[in-house]
């Protein structure tokens, strides 16, 4: 079979990618190595009766273009956004966090009336950040060692925004992209539950901790989603986080797309340095003469390619590149609605993300257990119960909670990962959180737990790392995934990488599917139209 | 009021020092008043030694003091001894290493050249005023331009390759290139000593190329004593000012900074004198010049705000050990003189230490470099990490613990040292601040990272060398370039003052 292109890996950003070129005219193939598209953005069953998002589960980043331009709402995306969240700590308080401005002043007042203040200043200076860095995710970084007009041109213009900002906001933004999450707060409060509850943003999926400069970058990450146009806001896709893909999936296929499930890639076919197809692991083989990778680029590159293909350079900076899982995760079905001691009762709160903390050092000395080599004696977990939103996804009056957990490693320093040691981490966390919500054990029906090398395992994501390879500067912008070749394209002459270990990054984002295929397209000469603002 | 100067210099270091003499050889009428009963700053005296390797002197600012710099540099390079968990230490002098394997050898004799590359084209800032943001001037701008021009001629893969470590941590370099143990951990003791990050900490390899920029008649990036030791460079320094007309005055500290109509007049001592002149220059921290000898009365909330959240928490320990008799080494031979000994047997050991640190712990296995002084007989250990915000505060019973623990890494390489110990003094980060007016107890008068260098040094709004009173100028190590013995600071706000000019 001979296509125009073909997309390996039927994630959100493969997805993303291929709906783009077959929107442009190209005859698209996908292919996926799962029975069912989606990658980390999946509705699975957890047990008969309950549906749940297999991996990632907070909808924020998808960028409004791409939702607009693959009409995403038409082919059945819903998102609903969710109100706040809390932090629980030891001594039975809590502070709520809420999306209307005027409650989340009196609860920041009810904590301290600086902190109100503070929040003030600390949402418009996070916001100005926000503002900055947007354009930029739908853009392809320039090289800066490059003497090219197109790489010279957009340097000036990343340049002429950063001088537009006038000289006190330069300076702030260069602290923002270097500082710590923790000193960072420490600037705007003083009330240490409120930082933990925000400092959260900073290290989600990191290894790094709250004291290591460069995580105030990282909160941005998390910050610079919208919902409905609010900027910030999180929300839940109807249905879990497969409607995001399975809505990717059906905008593709309306547009002439086709999609192979049930086989993976078994190498890139190249002939004089020019990428002719694939050969599947059945053994099919399917030629186009662009092929666009979902996947890592370690397994794009050290796992499917020969190696003699690519320049040792390269192949050196693939190799360093940085994964290091540090997030595990519990999905656990719940036969009702576990209580909190420490919340008034329906509090609406509890509907948003939930933590157990004291204070920042907490998530730090959680960090150092990781450096170790240990799941964190006592972690950091984002909890949710998604199905108080969405109750489509559990039978009528249960329940699902699906726990984050930062800290775990992709390798034990003693011992493996084993059933042992899985269920003794998944104690860890549920004891934790059993002493803030007594109930909480006894209504386990069923519990998945999910350490990084389980992450990898199943959702193909390498050492269980969610970003595919690890946000710091060594690895952003111009150097993700590899200085030099961070423009979607390879060493490879039609072969391009369209995964989260290209710029922006990670998270249900799309921008480096969008990113590539503009590339790709750009390539073939097509006229570079994908709906999207500058 | 007294006698009549062009300018005073709040503190004698070396930077106050370097600054009275760029300003007194154009002919102004200088004054450096001094707290302590020396001059030197941290270099210190004979009794006690902040900085006892005193290795970063600019060469440009020696050739312009016309200073003997072959004296400055001595005979030869110091040498590095790092000490792994057993057997004999490594001997590390610049791009050498000896006492590891060929392959270990050949890969850091590469890394240190590249990385010695790349500490050049970023050290061209070092003795330029940095670019005010949105407004530079186009000297400043050309400074820029420089830089950025070096770094390309460093070609298209270590241009890249700058940019990518340049935030990075020292451990993912290190690891990459070398690989942990003791060599990594001399290393990562150079990226981290002073400052308060760990060599896990992204940020840490741009204080490694900090000290890579070093420079000297032996090389880049070496430590280099001075024949006779730090007196003799600060003895060059002083003789500068006063060769050149200043004058200094030891024993009188600054309790006032004067201002008369937003504009800077003078001092007041604590003696109560006060002493007149249009210009003045502090050596002391950017939060003790500002906050306490200013005064907040003469500054906006946002500014106070600023300087305040500058940070700059100390996280090093000196301690004193004089020896009787000095015990061999248990791997064979004898400690020299002019040679540095560095305990970091990984840095695995290094953010170990910095674990405990971070919540305000003093570390089980602290670890620190030392040096021994022959004639004093002396073992001068500079250990971290040892926080500033101690838990239970720096007590005697936190200090002995300190200095036992010290102690018993030394003894593992110098069987029979503790019974040899006849004194032994430690200075916490508590003592550095209040003898040396820097707060927080910070080498560098505040951490060297990326949000506090440059045109963000001390901070945002305060760089540039001038404050917001006319005619007072920040010339120590919390101004642009930022710390170490390099004499910059300094440097740079004398010319900054002299290009202001009118005083």
């Amino acid at each position: 079979m001979k296509y125009d292109a073909i997309i390996v890996g039927a994630g959100h950003n493969g997805l993303t990618a291929a709906c783009f070129m077959a929107r442009a005219g190209l005859k698209t193939l996908i292919v996926e190595k799962e029975d069912h598209v989606g990658g980390a953005a999946v509705s699975l069953s957890l047990t008969p009766g309950w549906t749940y998002s297999n991996c990632s589960y907070v909808c924020s980043l998808l960028r409004p273009e791409i939702i607009r331009a693959l009409e995403l709402p038409k082919h059945g995306l819903q998102v609903i956004p969710y109100e706040g969240g809390a932090v629980f700590d030891s001594k039975g308080g809590y502070f709520a966090y809420m999306s209307d401005h005027d409650a989340l002043r009196r609860e920041l007042i009810r904590h301290s009336p600086r902190d109100a203040d503070g929040y003030e200043r600390y949402s418009r200076a996070v916001m100005r950040q926000c503002r900055f860095i947007k354009p930029l995710l739908l853009r392809t970084a320039p090289d800066p060692a490059s003497l090219k007009p197109r790489d010279i041109s957009e340097l000036l213009y990343i340049l002429k925004r950063f001088h537009n900002l006038g000289a006190r906001e330069m300076a702030e933004t260069v602290r923002f992209w270097t500082m710590s999450i923790a000193e960072y707060l420490d600037q705007y409060f003083e009330t240490p539950m409120i930082k933990a509850y925000i400092a959260g943003s900073g290290i989600i999926g990191t290894g790094l901790g709250p004291y290591s400069p460069g995580t105030a970058y990282v909160l941005l990450h998390h910050y610079m989603g919208e919902v409905d146009g609010a900027i910030g806001a999180w929300g839940f896709a109807r249905g879990g986080m497969g409607s995001i893909t399975q809505a990717m999936a059906r905008s593709f296929e309306a547009s002439g797309g086709e999609i192979r499930t049930g086989s993976g890639l078994d190498r890139f076919i190249v002939r004089d340095g020019k990428v002719r197809g694939v050969v599947l692991d059945n053994g099919d083989e399917l030629y186009a003469e662009t092929v666009v990778s979902g996947m890592d680029v370690r397994r794009t590159f050290i796992d499917h390619t020969d190696e003699g293909e690519l320049p040792q350079e390269f192949v050196k900076g693939v190799k360093r590149y940085r994964f290091r899982g540090s997030s595990g995760k519990l999905n656990i079905a719940l036969d009702g609605m576990p209580t909190f001691t420490g919340a008034p009762k329906d509090a609406s709160f509890l509907r948003g993300d939930l933590h157990f903390l004291d204070d920042m050092a907490e998530i730090e000395r959680a960090y150092d257990d990781w450096k170790d080599g240990k799941w964190s004696a006592s972690p950091y977990v984002d909890f949710l119960i998604p199905t108080q939103i969405d109750p489509t996804m559990a039978p009528p009056g249960k329940h699902y909670a699906t726990i984050f957990v930062q800290y775990a490693p992709y390798e034990l320093a003693q011992g493996e990962w084993d059933n042992a040691n899985r269920e003794a981490f998944a104690e860890t966390v549920i004891s934790k959180i059993e002493r803030h919500s007594p109930d909480f054990r006894k209504l386990i029906v069923h519990k998945e737990i999910r350490t990084p090398k389980d992450i990898e395992d199943q959702v193909g994501l390498t050492e269980g790392n969610i970003f595919q390879g690890e946000l710091t500067f060594d690895q952003l912008l111009f150097n993700r995934p590899v200085p030099g070749y961070a423009q979607y394209r390879s060493p490879i002459k039609g072969l391009y990488m369209c995964g989260s270990s290209t710029h922006p990054g990670g998270g249900v984002m799309g921008a480096p599917g969008a990113n590539a295929a503009r590339e790709v397209l750009s390539d073939l000469g097509h006229r570079i139209d994908m709906g999207m603002s500058a | 009021m007294s006698g009549r100067y062009d300018a005073i210099i709040i503190g004698a270091g070396h930077n106050g020092l370097v600054g009275a003499a760029v300003l007194a050889r154009k002919g102004k009428k200088v004054l450096v008043l001094e707290a302590r009963d020396h001059v030197g700053g941290m270099l210190g005296d004979a009794s006690f030694r902040v900085a006892p390797l005193p290795y970063a002197l600019r060469p440009e600012i020696a050739r312009m003091l016309q200073l003997d710099q072959k004296r400055l540099h001595g005979a030869k390079p110091v040498e590095t001894l790092a000490f792994g968990s057993d057997g004999p230490p490594l001997r590390i002098i610049g791009g050498q290493v000896t006492g590891t394997d060929a392959i270990t050898e050949h890969d850091y004799a590469i890394l240190h050249a590249r990385l010695g590359r790349q500490a050049r084209a970023l050290g061209v800032m070092m003795l330029q005023s940095p670019p005010g943001l949105g407004k530079a001037s186009l000297g400043e701008m050309a400074g820029l331009a420089k830089m950025a021009l070096k770094m390309r001629l460093l070609g298209k893969t270590e241009m890249r390759d700058l940019l990518r470590i340049i935030l990075s941590n020292a451990w993912d370099l290190l690891n990459d290139e070398i690989g942990d143990g003791p060599l990594a951990g001399a290393l990562a003791m150079d990226a981290t000593l002073g400052g308060a990050m760990g060599p896990r900490s992204p940020g840490t390899v741009l204080t490694l190329l900090y000290r890579m920029a070093s420079q000297s008649s032996h090389g880049h990036g070496l430590r280099v004593m001075p024949e006779g030791g730090p007196d003799a460079l600060v003895k060059a320094l002083s003789d500068c000012v006063t060769s050149a007309g200043g004058e200094i005055r030891t024993g009188v500290a600054v309790e006032k900074i004067l201002v008369d109509q937003d504009r800077a007049a003078g001092v007041r001592l604590q003696s109560g004198e006060e002493i007149a002149a249009p210009l003045v220059l502090s050596n002391a921290s950017p939060k003790t010049t500002l906050l306490t000898l200013l005064g907040v009365e003469h500054l906006d909330g946002e500014f106070i705000r600023r300087c305040r959240n500058m940070a700059s928490k100390g996280m090093v320990s000196r301690l004193d050990f004089d020896i009787a008799q000095m015990p061999s080494l248990r791997s064979g031979g004898k400690i020299e003189q002019g040679q540095r000994l560095v305990f970091a047997p990984t840095m695995q050991a290094i953010e170990a230490s910095f674990n405990a640190a971070k919540y305000g712990d003093l570390p089980e296995r602290p670890v620190f470099e030392a040096t021994y002084d022959t004639t004093a007989k002396r073992l001068c250990v500079t250990a971290q990490f040892t926080p500033h915000d101690l838990k239970g505060g720096w007590t005697d019973d936190a200090k002995s613990a300190l200095a036992s623990s010290v102690m018993a890494a030394l003894e593992e390489a110098l069987p029979g040292l503790s019974s040899a110990v006849t004194a032994s003094r430690v200075m916490s980060p508590v003592d550095i601040e209040t003898g040396y007016g820097a707060s927080g107890g910070h080498w560098h008068h505040g951490e060297l990272r990326v949000d506090q260098l440059l045109m963000l040094r001390p901070f945002d709004g305060a760089a540039q060398y001038r404050m917001p009173v006319k005619g007072l100028y920040l010339c120590g190590a919390g101004a642009h370039p930022g710390g170490d013995i390099s004499g910059a600071p300094g440097f740079n706000a004398a010319r900054a003052a002299l290009r202001d000019g009118g005083h």
